[in-house]
């Protein structure tokens, strides 16, 4: 379906985010030219109600969400100035996520744009982190994304908006839930990432040799599970951890992380050059956050003679301001959707790619 | 005074514009699903207010069902109630989706105490009685065994209705008084709400009443042991 974006090509939209454990809100302006500009983003995480479970429980969330999203929505256009009659277009993540969550947050996106009779933009969640650099730092596409999060590990070649090419994936764990089971194992608290990354900075990367998974393979695919399993026999063969045991793990499962995924980027480097993208390596995805993985990334792209962008970490994670953003990016071509639109539970950027091991009955996930 | 009254707690989705002063409805959609109810119900909103002639701004009162139902499906109405509200500031009222059966129970002429009783897959129903020509509730929506189901209204006779009625009626014991049956299927359905908004409570905001708690264990405790912290 498509419509009109104004003639001037400059909009105001709504974003929703309700894919996994975080409640998210918040209203984006683009210009004409394409640039855009952040007028409120408001977060709320459900994490406290998870902690108990271990994990992200799917229906825990989608209640949490349909307790509290009125209210961030509703928030986050004060905090914009703006009233729903201002807007141009409503957006939503449809998927890929948590379908009891995607429900609540597309529902309610419909909703709004029946009452106030704007355009529904129905957003993948993984086309929001793709596009996010262009709000942060202008970058358009082409350039070649990593995105690293607790349900994602891809590395996409980004040609257009709506024109993703799949170059690689994982066949087991996410980078995220592979931090996520590291801390658990080594009785961390959830969520794993910034506790591993924390107990890293005291540790010895070096004391324990961990597998760089994947590496050197041809086609640039990642695992992380064996690389979990592996961190689980080192903690057994030691008997009783000791703070420093769990340090020294965490900095060994760090840096392996960071090699594996370092080779990763060489091998899809290689494939972007083959078809002609420039040289720009764009990280999204909640391990962005990492300052290791960063640091070691930022070498592999220097070497290579290609540069990094990664946008600030509250723009990394699940949020609403790259939902608005993408549905902006949408809108402004013309990209709508009608209001009996579905969300997708799996839904992949790249619709060829061939699905990697591990995608289940149901086709790939993302 | 219009109100805008929808449903999709189990497995229909309907939607009703009804106009509170002349009491009647002005227009409505019903459809037996069993999903789909996030995607057909805003296009089905649009229809019914179409079909009344009549645009959102117009609507004095949301009526909602609260559950309990589907998880997904209580969701589904009480996220769009809350939303429309957000776009154009009106009161809701709701009741829940026994509640609404029973009116349609006791609109196929039924007289006396009513109850409702809705199979779940485990073998439980959710559970309530109503009695009067307001349907005053007699006993609280619950989720229950058919025979504790059964041993709240061992004392006088119902119309029993709903997917789980002969359940309820089967587990009848000896000493209890008689129930009647009623086989056909009982909806929650948006014009039999309608029609009772204006006796309904204001809900602001209205909240799911879902009956059971979610499907959640604790973590297990990990297996590697950890030298006390020096």
């Amino acid at each position: 379906m498509t419509g009109g974006a104004n003639p001037a090509g400059s909009c105001l939209v709504l974003g929703i985010e309700t894919s996994c454990d975080e409640t998210a809100a918040a209203v984006v302006a683009r210009d004409g030219p394409g640039r855009g500009r952040i007028l409120s983003n408001v977060v709320r995480s459900q994490w406290e109600q998870h902690r108990a479970f271990g994990g992200v429980v799917p229906e825990l969330a989608a209640r949490a969400h349909v307790e509290c999203l009125d209210e961030l929505i509703a928030e986050a256009l004060t905090t914009a100035g703006i009233g729903l009659r201002d807007l141009d277009a409503v957006a939503a993540t449809a998927g890929p996520g948590l379908i009891g969550g995607l429900i609540v947050g597309l529902t309610s996106a419909k909703a709004l744009a029946f009452a106030a009779d704007k355009p529904l933009v129905a957003v993948n969640h993984l086309e929001a982190h793709a596009l996010t650099v262009g709000l942060t730092e202008g970058l358009l596409p082409p350039y070649l994304l990593l995105l690293v999060s607790g349900g994602h590990t891809q590395i996409l070649g980004v040609e257009g908006v709506g024109r993703y090419a799949r170059v690689a994936t994982t066949i087991d764990d996410a980078l995220g839930e592979a931090f996520d089971k590291t801390a658990k194992l080594l009785g961390l608290p959830q969520p794993g990432g910034p506790h591993v990354e924390r107990m890293a900075r005291t540790g010895d990367a070096t004391r324990f040799d961990l597998p760089r998974p994947m590496a050197g393979r041809e086609e640039p695919h990642f695992s992380f599970a064996g690389l979990k399993t592996a961190v689980r026999r080192r903690a057994q063969e030691l008997g009783q951890l000791t703070p420093q045991d769990v340090a020294d793990l965490c900095a060994a499962f760090e840096l392996a992380v960071t090699e594996s995924v370092a080779d990763r980027c060489r091998k899809a480097f290689r494939w972007a050059q083959l078809r002609g993208l420039p040289r720009h390596l764009v990280i999204a995805g909640g391990v962005a956050a990492n300052q290791r993985l960063r640091a070691g990334l930022d070498v592999v792209a220097a070497d290579a003679d290609w540069t990094l962008h990664v946008p600030p970490v509250a723009l990394c994670t699940d949020n609403g301001a790259m939902i608005a953003w993408a549905g902006a990016e949408r809108f402004a071509r013309g990209l709508i959707d009608p209001l009996d639109v579905a969300p997708r539970a799996r839904w992949p950027l790249d619709a060829t790619a061939i699905p990697a091991l591990g995608h289940g009955r149901l086709g790939a996930k993302a | 005074m219009i109100i805008l009254a929808f449903d999709t707690c189990f497995g229909a989705c309907s939607a009703a514009v009804y106009g509170a002063n002349a009491n009647n409805t002005l227009a409505q959609r019903f459809e037996v699903m069993d999903k789909g109810h996030s995607e057909r119900l805003i296009p089905m909103l649009a229809e019914v207010l179409a079909g009344a002639g009549c645009a959102l701004r117009d609507v004095s009162t949301l009526a909602v069902t609260v559950g309990p139902g589907s998880f997904t499906g209580v969701r589904t109405g009480l996220a769009v109630a809350r939303s429309l509200v957000l776009a154009h500031a009106c009161e809701i009222r709701g009741t829940t989706s026994l509640h609404v059966m029973a009116a349609g129970v006791r609109a196929m002429r039924a007289e006396g105490p009513i109850a409702i009783a809705v199979a779940t897959r485990d073998d439980l129903v959710y559970f309530a009685a109503f009695e009067g020509t307001e349907l005053a509730q007699t006993v609280a929506p619950c989720l229950a065994t058919p025979r504790d189901a059964a041993r709240r209204i061992a004392t006088s006779p119902h119309t029993i209705a709903g997917s789980g009625a002969t359940l309820v009626a089967a587990v009848h014991s000896a000493g209890d008084c008689a129930h009647r049956v009623i086989t056909e299927p009982v909806f929650a359905r948006a014009d039999l709400l309608a029609g009772m908004t204006v006796r309904l409570p204001v809900l602001a905001p209205p909240r799911p009443l879902y009956l059971r708690e979610a499907d959640a264990k604790p973590a297990a405790a990990g297996t590697l042991t950890f030298a006390p912290a020096p």
